[in-house]
C-alpha cells in the first residue's frame, strides 16, 4: 500500500494518503506534510504530547496537520516519529518525537503554510482508509 | 461547450440558473482565448458557489488572473450588504490576509545599477529574511506585537522604519480601523512574533526592476517613474500571523451557516453575517492580520533601501527611494458602492485582486487624486510587472477592483515535473535577471514557464475600462524565499 501520492492543484498541493488503520493513515499524511517541505536534520531531541478534538474525523484530520504546521511555523520543530491513540470518535492524542530543525544542514523546499478544508474527505476503503487534503503552500 | 454568455469581447456571464442556490450571476473579465484555460479549471464552480453566499450584491465576479482556489477562487470579488444578512468570509479573503505588493523608485537608472546588480542582490539576499525556517532579526514581546495590530505601518515608521509620508501611499493609510486585537489567538501571536520584516516562501518576492515601457506619461511621472528608471517591487503578507487567524476563524464560522440558517455548497466557504457576534470577531482579528501585514511590507521596504544605501555606497538623497504605493490583495472591506442607484455601505470581499479607484475617489491620496489610485499588478519573476491606475467603470461594473498578478498556468508539481533549477537559472541569465532563491523547489514552481502572461492579463482589465496602463518593469533582480 502507497502510503501517500500528490495530486495537481493550480496554486497548492493536493496530497491523497493512505492507511490500513487510522492511526498509519494520519501518521502517512503527516509524513507527506514534510515531504512537501524539505528533508529536516534536527539539531536536538524533543518529545511532545498533544491532545487534540473535532466535529469529525476530517476536520480532526486537519487538526492534527495545524498542529504539526504550528509547531514547525512557530517553534521550528519537526517530529520524525509518533505515536497516535484515537480516544473517541474525534478524539486523537498524539505523543511526537523529533526535534529543531537544523536549517543550515537541511534541504528545504516549500513552507506549508495551512491545511486546508477544501475537498477534504476522510473515507474507509476496501484496504484501510483514504484521504484528500490540499495544504496551502 | 462552456455555460457562458459572452457579454463583451472581455466579459462573460454565468448564468443564476448554472447552480442551484446561486443569488446573482457570475460575471467574469476574460478574453476569449484565456476562457479554455479558465473552464479547464474548476474556479467556474467556485465563481458559483461564491454567488450563493447571503447578502451577496450584483454579481460574483471573477478577474482575468482568476484560478481554482479554495472557498473563492483567486481573483475573485465578492460585495455583501450587511443590512440584508450580508456575511463576511474568511474564504473571501484568504488565508494570507492582506498579502499585497509595494513598489518604491529610485532615482537611479538602469545603467547605473546593471553594473553592479550582482552586489545589490547578494546584498538584499543577505538582509531579508526569506524561505523556511528564516526569522527576522525582530522579535517581537506580546505587548510590542499588539502594538504592531493595532497600529499597523505606523507601528513601523515610529521603530524608525521609513519615513512618516509612507503612510500616505499605503491603503487605509497602512493601518485598518477597529482592529482587536483581544481576538486573536496565543497561536497566532506566536506564530507572528518574530516574523515582521520577514519575506517568507511560496510566491512572494522582492525585485530590483526598470521601467522599461511607458503609456501614460502624466501618471508615471506623478508616481515619481520614468524610462530606464530603477524601482524596487515587495510581494508579501501577514506571514504565519495570518494564516494562523484564518485558520483559527475557520472553525469558528465552519459552524456560522448551520446556527444562522444558511447553506453554502463548500466548507471552505465559512460565513457568518457581518452583523453577529462571529462576524464582528473575525473582521476585528482580520484586521489585525491586515496591519501585521501593512507592518511587514514597511519593514522590508526600509530593509530594502538600507541594502541598496550599503551595496552601491550611495547617500539617501542620491538613491531618492520613495513608496509609489502599497495595495493588499487579499482583503475584506467596508466602502461605499452605487447599487441599483442606490449608494450602499457593503463588504467587499477581494480574494486575489487588487482595489481600483477611479481619479477625484475621496480615498485616492491626493498626490493621484488627478490620475486615479496606483494599481499594482506583478508578473512572474522573468517577464515583467505592469502599474495602472483605477477608472471610473471600475466603480460601476466591480466594485472598485481589478487583477492581482498573472495567474498559474501550470500546478506547482506540473512545474517540477516540466522545469529543472539548473535550467531556470539559465533561463533567468539569458533573460538578464540575478536570482537568488533560498528553495530550489520554491523557485522551480514560480518559474515564468508556469505563469501566464501578465500582459494579456492587464490588457483585459485595460480594455473593459477598469484600470488603464501605466508603464511596465522590468525585472534584473530577484529574491525569493
Amino acid at each position: 500500500m502507497k502510503a501517500f501520492e500528490f495530486f495537481e492543484h493550480t496554486a497548492d498541493i493536493g496530497v491523497h494518503a493512505y492507511g490500513r488503520t487510522l492511526e498509519e493513515l494520519f501518521i502517512n499524511a503527516a509524513r507527506a506534510l514534510y515531504e512537501v517541505q524539505g528533508r529536516f536534520d534536527l539539531a536536538d531531541r524533543r518529545i511532545l504530547k498533544a491532545e487534540l478534538a473535532a466535529n469529525s474525523l476530517d476536520e480532526l484530520l486537519v487538526r492534527w496537520l495545524s498542529e504539526l504546521v504550528y509547531r514547525l511555523s512557530a517553534d521550528g520543530v519537526c517530529f520524525k516519529h509518533f505515536r497516535l491513540q484515537f480516544t473517541g470518535e474525534q478524539k486523537l492524542v498524539a505523543q511526537m518525537e523529533g526535534g529543531a530543525v537544523d536549517f543550515g544542514h537541511s534541504e528545504v523546499s516549500e513552507e506549508v503554510k495551512a491545511i486546508t478544508y477544501h475537498q477534504l474527505s476522510v473515507k474507509q476503503t476496501a484496504d484501510g482508509w483514504m484521504a484528500t487534503v490540499i495544504f496551502d503552500v | 461547450m462552456h455555460p457562458l454568455t459572452k457579454i463583451s469581447d472581455v466579459l462573460w456571464e454565468l448564468p443564476q440558473t448554472y447552480k442551484t442556490g446561486m443569488r446573482v450571476p457570475g460575471r467574469i473579465y476574460a478574453s476569449e482565448p484565456m476562457l479554455s484555460r479558465i473552464v479547464g479549471d474548476n474556479c467556474l464552480e467556485q465563481v458559483a458557489n461564491v454567488a450563493c453566499l447571503p447578502g451577496i450584491q450584483s454579481y460574483s465576479l471573477a478577474m482575468p488572473d482568476i484560478h481554482w482556489g479554495y472557498g473563492f477562487p483567486i481573483g475573485g470579488v465578492a460585495a455583501t450588504a450587511p443590512d440584508e444578512g450580508g456575511v463576511i468570509s474568511p474564504g473571501g479573503v484568504g488565508y494570507d490576509i492582506n498579502c499585497g505588493v509595494r513598489l518604491m523608485r529610485t532615482n537611479l537608472t538602469q545603467e547605473e545599477v546593471a553594473p553592479k546588480i550582482h552586489d545589490l542582490v547578494s546584498q538584499l539576499f543577505r538582509d531579508i529574511p526569506c524561505g523556511l525556517g528564516e526569522k527576522s532579526d525582530l522579535r517581537l514581546g506580546r505587548d510590542e506585537e499588539r502594538k504592531v495590530l493595532s497600529q499597523g505601518a505606523r507601528w513601523a515608521v515610529t521603530h524608525g522604519f521609513g519615513s512618516p509620508e509612507d503612510v500616505d501611499f499605503i491603503e487605509e493609510s497602512g493601518c485598518m480601523a477597529e482592529a482587536e486585537s483581544s481576538n486573536i489567538t496565543e497561536r497566532a501571536l506566536e506564530r507572528g512574533a518574530g516574523q515582521v520584516g520577514s519575506l517568507g516562501s511560496g510566491n512572494h518576492f522582492l525585485e530590483v526592476q526598470v521601467t522599461d515601457e511607458i503609456y501614460d506619461e502624466t501618471a508615471a511621472s506623478t508616481m515619481g517613474l520614468f524610462l530606464g528608471g530603477i524601482t524596487v517591487m515587495i510581494h508579501c503578507g501577514s506571514r504565519g500571523f495570518g494564516y494562523q487567524v484564518c485558520d483559527d476563524y475557520l472553525r469558528v464560522l465552519g459552524r456560522a451557516p448551520e446556527k444562522y440558517g444558511f447553506h453554502l455548497p463548500d466548507r471552505q466557504l465559512a460565513s457568518a453575517p457581518i452583523k453577529s457576534p462571529e462576524g464582528q470577531e473575525y473582521l476585528a482579528a482580520m484586521r489585525c492580520a491586515a496591519n501585521y501585514a501593512f507592518a511587514n511590507r514597511q519593514v522590508l521596504g526600509s530593509k530594502a533601501e538600507r541594502a541598496f544605501l550599503h551595496a552601491l555606497r550611495i547617500s539617501p538623497d542620491a538613491l531618492g527611494m520613495q513608496l509609489v504605493y502599497d495595495v493588499p490583495h487579499n482583503i475584506a472591506k467596508f466602502e461605499e458602492h452605487v447599487v441599483n442607484g442606490l449608494t450602499r455601505r457593503l463588504c467587499v470581499h477581494r480574494k486575489g485582486a487588487t482595489r481600483s479607484f477611479p481619479p477625484h475617489h475621496p480615498l485616492v491620496p491626493p498626490r493621484y487624486r488627478a490620475i486615479g489610485q496606483p494599481v499594482l499588478v506583478p508578473g512572474d519573476m522573468g517577464r515583467y510587472s505592469f502599474v495602472l491606475v483605477g477608472r471610473q467603470q471600475a466603480m460601476s461594473q466591480t466594485f472598485g477592483t481589478v487583477c492581482h498578478g498573472a495567474g498559474r498556468l501550470m500546478s506547482r508539481s506540473q512545474a517540477k515535473r516540466e522545469l529543472s533549477f539548473d535550467q531556470l537559472r539559465r533561463d533567468m541569465e539569458q533573460r538578464g535577471v540575478v536570482m537568488m532563491a533560498r528553495g530550489r523547489g520554491t523557485a522551480v514552481e514560480e518559474a515564468s514557464a508556469a505563469y501566464k502572461d501578465v500582459a494579456e492579463v492587464v490588457n483585459v482589465v485595460d480594455s473593459a475600462g477598469l484600470a488603464k496602463k501605466v508603464c511596465r518593469l522590468r525585472p534584473l533582480g530577484v529574491v525569493k524565499g
